[in-house]
């Protein structure tokens, strides 16, 4: 049987890259090959660690592999092993944010970023076939001097957004206009704008509106603290709520609850949690960089430049028009198909063998 | 949404928003407001440099028991000597070294003052720098 594994620094439940590690092996093993996950040795281990993650020295001691694929998204020793080890690799880039917008915020990001960078640059004389997780991080790699390169969206298992009892948040969420985003609190997602959109959203179209910010603040207390000045500044105080990171449950009950998913990021590798409220059939506002447009494609209200009162208007219209939302909401929901995890997990198994890999 | 109904939606968001900004709805000072650049109060040590931890960790000058002599046989003797001095200068040093403090926290406050200011004036640079960098693009494109 042809074995494809994967390598990645870590392996973790309730974690992006680790759940689509996870619905990888699985595709893969479903598609007739052998596949398990190898990772770094863990000197403190997580208590998120998925237990079934093999020691990466046995993929470089054992039985050569058709292939390695390689998820890339941080710095790591990772990163030298593999070059060094010559196995063939296949890379699926999760895009690495650019250091500039941690610069006078956390230099230790900013370096770990920068680090990301330069180290992706000793990949493509030892890549069989890159992916980028959306068309803008596949032109990055291609330019980077990649090739072959594709693009491999996001695998997102969409049966937990779909089957959802609705729990305590969610009426809590419902009881309130809410425009919801989800992320890590940082700099590239521009949270200020999402708290100045509800700024103009309450002068303008409804008093009661509010924001609800789903995603761990504490990694980067200079960029929170200024938020908070901003929403103390723009007397939003009992208008917008960070939540920090949540449980399935309560992220679900969030998306189910909310008014409309708003995303005003100016960097985005491909924004998972713009598919996550296209399944979940919340209305969206996004602002249309880096990789938004591409996964979102033809769904979503997108809007360039920043005019917050315009943009205020037009959701509140959405919102207000059923023949509009209608529209807007099938187009999510189409588009929510398209990036089904079968469909992607196809699309993986022929990509490989595009480059000769077969079950 | 399809490029035709999101144009008419906008169209009838930009009709609206100007409609409600002529009313007063949109008030200057809110717009002013949401126009001001995030108010980022970075930690001196981000514009300071390595040494700045170091710097707050001296900065206060506490004047304390000398420490005691180890030395064989006439340890004993020093130490005392030591501690008639140290009571000896008591009405002088700890003042002074107070005195010293004090300057060490002002000096610091006005250092960190400055790495704030240092932090927006980068932050600033870097701003003006992606508006020109877009602004030389769109004149590229218009060559073209």
């Amino acid at each position: 049987m042809t074995a494809i594994h994967q390598a990645v620094p870590v392996l973790l439940h309730a974690d992006a890259i680790g759940d689509e590690t996870r619905a990888i092996r699985d595709g893969l093993r479903a598609r007739g090959f052998e596949s398990e996950v190898f990772i770094l040795p863990q000197d403190r281990p997580a208590p998120n660690l998925d237990a079934t993650a093999r020691p990466i020295a046995e993929l470089l001691d054992g039985a050569p592999p058709a292939s390695v694929v390689y998820h890339y998204a941080v710095a790591s020793p990772a990163t030298p092993l593999l070059v060094q080890s010559g196995l063939p690799l296949v890379l699926i880039h999760h895009n690495v944010t650019p250091a500039r917008w941690f610069h006078m915020i956390d230099p230790a990001h900013e370096a770990g970023m920068a680090a990301a960078a330069a180290d992706l640059a000793l990949l493509p004389d030892h890549t069989a076939l890159a992916l980028g997780d959306s068309e803008y991080t596949r032109r990055e790699l291609e330019a980077m001097g990649f090739s072959p390169t594709g693009v491999l969206p996001i695998v997102l298992d969409q049966g937990p957004y779909r089957r959802h009892r609705p729990g305590p948040l969610h009426h809590e969420i419902a009881a309130a206009p809410t425009l919801l985003t989800v992320g890590r609190v940082a700099p590239n997602k521009c949270i200020e704008d999402c708290i100045r959109l509800v700024a103009a959203y309450r002068a303008g179209v409804d008093p009661r509106a509010r924001l609800w910010v789903v995603g761990d603040a504490d990694r980067l207390p200079v960029y929170r603290d200024a938020l908070l000045r901003l929403v103390h500044r723009l007397q939003l105080e009992d208008g917008v709520r960070f939540l920090g990171r949540v449980s399935q449950q309560d992220l679900v009950d969030c998306y189910r609850g909310a008014a409309a998913y708003v995303s005003m990021s100016e960097h985005e590798g491909f924004c998972v949690p713009l598919l996550e409220a296209m399944v979940c059939e919340l209305p969206i506002l996004a602002y249309p960089s880096s990789a938004v447009p591409f996964t979102l494609g033809e769904a979503g209200l997108q809007i360039a430049p920043k005019d917050f009162p315009l943009m205020a208007e037009a959701l509140g219209i959405l919102l207000g028009d059923a023949v509009a939302l209608a529209d807007h909401l099938e187009r999510g929901r189409r588009r929510a198909e398209e990036l089904a995890p079968e469909r992607a997990l196809d699309d993986l198994v022929a990509q490989l063998a595009s480059i000769g890999i077969r079950p | 949404m399809s490029s035709a109904s999101q144009d008419e939606l906008l169209a009838r968001a930009r009709a609206s928003a100007g409609e409600k900004a002529a009313r007063g709805v949109y008030a200057a000072d809110l717009l002013d407001a949401l126009a001001e650049p995030l108010d980022l109060q970075p930690e001196p040590s981000v514009a300071a440099g390595p040494a700045w931890p170091e710097a707050v960790r001296t900065a206060e000058v506490v004047v304390g028991p000398p420490p005691p002599s180890g030395r064989p046989a006439v340890g004993p003797a020093l130490t005392a000597v030591k501690r008639a001095v140290e009571r000896a200068l008591r009405w002088y040093l700890p003042p002074v070294a107070a005195q010293v403090s004090a300057h060490n926290r002002a000096v610091l406050d006005v250092l960190a003052e400055h790495s704030r200011h240092i932090v927006a004036l980068r932050r600033e640079i870097d701003e003006l720098r992606r508006r020109v960098a877009a602004l030389e693009a769109e004149r590229r494109d218009r060559r073209a």
